[in-house]
């Protein structure tokens, strides 16, 4: 889980463009949306892309995102049940 | 006051405005569906398309409007203003990327419609066209000169189209403005042009008919949300702002309509509904056109405001294609069906990305009834001493405040100039991350120009209405725009990158510094030729003709890639009596 909690780090910051952002600057437990980096419903479409891209998985419903994207260890536990690759 | 001399719209609906308007009129909609594959974009989509080429398009527009007119544009009295958001940037990695920045581009059309003028282009997202027709008003308001021909276009193929797609942005049917059901918007490919003028056209003023009517436009204000780069703010305060000084000068009994942006898109929609009832407008019939012509992105502004003064000299309001069932909570009155009025001014208003919003009023009048002095009048001569205080340069090789070079320390190599400065100086504003080049370069300098200002408390409240965010360029947001490109590039790893296609506005910055600054006032980015001292001051006077600015943030700002970047920005700020 701890490398897919890394990996997924790597992967935001590379989908979401923060360049030279690493991945210690994200605490997996902080909420990405509103507060602190401040994600917002494009970074989610951007999410969305990078779910499929990397890991097979496809959100019909963009409202399906708002949990699965809380954080990152919610990402991480979404995609470790959900992935197709 | 400004004259409207002549007009030309071409779209698929017809090569002229009256084609344009008849086939409005009779209902017509050039929208229709593009099946998968087309222009390799693999999902299907609903638009108004020529597959015209950029140049050509603006040309023929311009060049129709122009010999309508009888104007001669071969004097330093004429100027021709383009206004596009992506130019011709299908073209992008096939042809050099100097032939496709908008600046080069608007100078060879100018050059080959005969001007010997430098032109510009307002590159204002979605606001461009009615930003670009404010531009020239107010620059025939100052005298700077008798006629500016102004023409929007915007040539969506590939790379525009799947940019909205990636934003969930596009409906799946023909858009359905202000409707409960409505998805999205379609993109509409269209050049407009108006011809404008301080003076009437010739031998109007002696005529003795009173039937004779010519347009005036004026009263054109452009404000910022200061909320968010892509989506509206919800209590609309931009928009409103612009509408309320719009309307300190209009009479609202004048009014045939509002013309509203009217995208179809959810929040658009619903943020003019607020608007227009916070300025207590609600009782004034509100139009919206882009279920005819789709949404024509630079041409926008020009083309809608075109059929609009057709229509009103047709004594018609226009309805609303694809509305059906009210779906805003805004107070408004819409139609489907045109309707008839005897009143002879409307407001157009119009919304974009970067959080900027402009509202424009035009008026037609009986020309005998205009005296020649007053046809001549040049009002409201902006003072011209300005102050012009603290500047900031910054370039890969370091950051200079007022002259002296910055202290930055570390590692040179391990972090970029503008991210070691962001830590070392800055540090509470995450976002940053978030930006691309151009944003990242307008941010950074914008924040040491006001650490050195250090406003106090009052002063920063009074500046978030008046002051304005007026950046200049030669690139675009050619950094993004290369990003962009190469997210759709490859047919087998085909993933659109809706963030980065956001930041292919270059005016995305100056919404990005409204944001962090709560700036309401004026936000307009013009792209030129190249870095011009002498034209950057004529563009950046006409700011100072909205009654509300008293200073600007303002200056040259061009990011091309990590080794080649400039910021050179100032503040300016005028003592108004």
């Amino acid at each position: 889980m701890n490398e897919l909690v890394k990996e997924l780090k790597d992967e935001i910051i590379e989908a979401l463009n923060l360049e030279e952002m690493t991945a210690d600057d994200i605490d997996e437990n902080e909420p990405l949306f509103g507060e602190g980096l401040g994600l917002d419903s494009i970074d989610a479409l951007e999410l969305i892309v990078l779910l499929e891209k990397k890991y097979g998985i496809k959100l019909a419903d963009p409202a399906e995102g708002k949990k699965i994207f809380t954080s990152v260890a919610s990402i991480a536990d979404y995609v470790s049940k959900n992935r197709k690759k | 006051m400004v004259y409207v001399l002549a007009d030309n719209i071409i779209s698929p609906l017809g090569d002229t405005s009256e084609d344009n308007y008849q086939a409005v009129k009779a209902g017509k909609s050039a929208i229709r569906a593009y099946a998968p594959m087309t222009d390799g974009i693999p999902d299907g989509f609903m638009a108004s398309l020529m597959s015209a080429d950029f140049e050509d398009l603006v040309f023929r527009s311009a060049g129709k409007a122009i010999e309508a007119s009888g104007i001669h544009v071969a004097d330093d009295r004429s100027v021709f203003i383009l206004s596009s958001t992506k130019g011709a940037i299908e073209g992008l990695g096939k042809d050099a990327d100097e032939n496709l920045y908008l600046g080069e581009t608007a100078q060879r059309i100018a050059t080959r419609l005969g001007f010997t003028t430098r032109p510009v282009v307002v590159c204002n997202a979605c606001i461009s066209g009615s930003a670009a027709m404010i531009l020239a008003s107010r620059l025939l308001q100052l005298g700077t000169y008798d006629h500016v021909v102004v023409c929007g276009a915007d040539c969506p193929q590939r790379f525009i189209i799947s940019g909205f797609q990636s934003l969930n942005a596009m409906s799946a049917e023909p858009c359905r403005p202000f409707d409960i059901e409505r998805q999205g918007l379609n993109l509409g490919e269209a050049a407009a042009t108006v011809v404008l003028s301080s003076r009437l056209p010739a031998g109007e003023q002696a005529t003795n008919k009173s039937d004779k009517r010519v347009w005036t436009i004026g009263h054109g204000h452009i404000k910022n949300d200061a909320f968010h780069i892509s989506a509206p703010s919800k209590t609309a305060e931009g928009l409103l702002e612009a509408l309320q000084q719009t309307m300190e000068s209009v009479g609202k009994d004048d009014l045939a309509f509002i013309n509203a942006h009217g995208t179809a898109t959810l929040f658009n929609d619903q943020m003019e509904s607020i608007a227009i009832q916070r300025a207590a407008l609600s009782d004034v019939p509100v139009n919206a056109l882009k279920g005819y012509i789709g949404h024509s992105l630079g041409a926008a502004g020009v083309f809608e405001t075109i059929l609009c003064m057709k229509s009103v000299d047709d004594h018609t309001v226009l309805g609303t294609r694809g509305y059906e069932e009210m779906g805003v909570s805004g107070r408004v009155i819409l139609s489907a069906e045109h309707s008839s009025t005897h009143k002879t001014g409307f407001i157009k208003m119009l919304s974009g990305f970067g959080g900027c919003n402009a509202t424009l009023y035009a008026k037609s009048v009986e020309s005998s009834s205009l005296s020649l002095n007053e046809a001549k009048a040049v009002t409201d001569p902006v003072p011209s001493v300005f102050r012009k205080t603290y500047h900031v340069r910054i370039t890969p090789e370091g950051a200079w405040l007022d002259g002296r070079l910055l202290p930055v320390k570390g590692e040179p190599n391990e972090k970029s100039l503008l991210t070691t400065i962001y830590k070392q100086m800055i540090g509470d504003y995450p976002k940053y991350y978030k930006m691309d080049g151009l944003c990242r370069l307008g941010f950074i300098a914008s924040e040491l120009l006001l650490q050195a200002e250090k406003a106090d408390e009052t002063s920063i409240k009074e500046l978030q209405r008046s002051r304005g965010v007026v950046l200049f360029n030669r690139s675009s947001s050619i950094s993004s725009d290369k990003k962009y490109l190469a997210s759709i590039a490859d047919k087998d790893n085909y993933f659109p990158s809706p963030s980065v296609f956001v930041y292919t506005l270059p005016n995305i910055v100056t919404g990005e510094i409204a944001i962090r600054n709560g700036y309401h006032g004026e936000t307009s980015f013009y792209i030129l030729p190249e870095k011009n001292e002498e034209q950057m001051q004529t563009l950046i006077q006409t700011a100072f003709l909205d009654s509300q600015t008293t200073s600007l943030l303002t200056g040259w700002i061009d990011y091309e890639d990590r080794e080649h970047y400039e910021a050179d920005l100032y503040i300016v700020s005028i003592n108004k009596v």
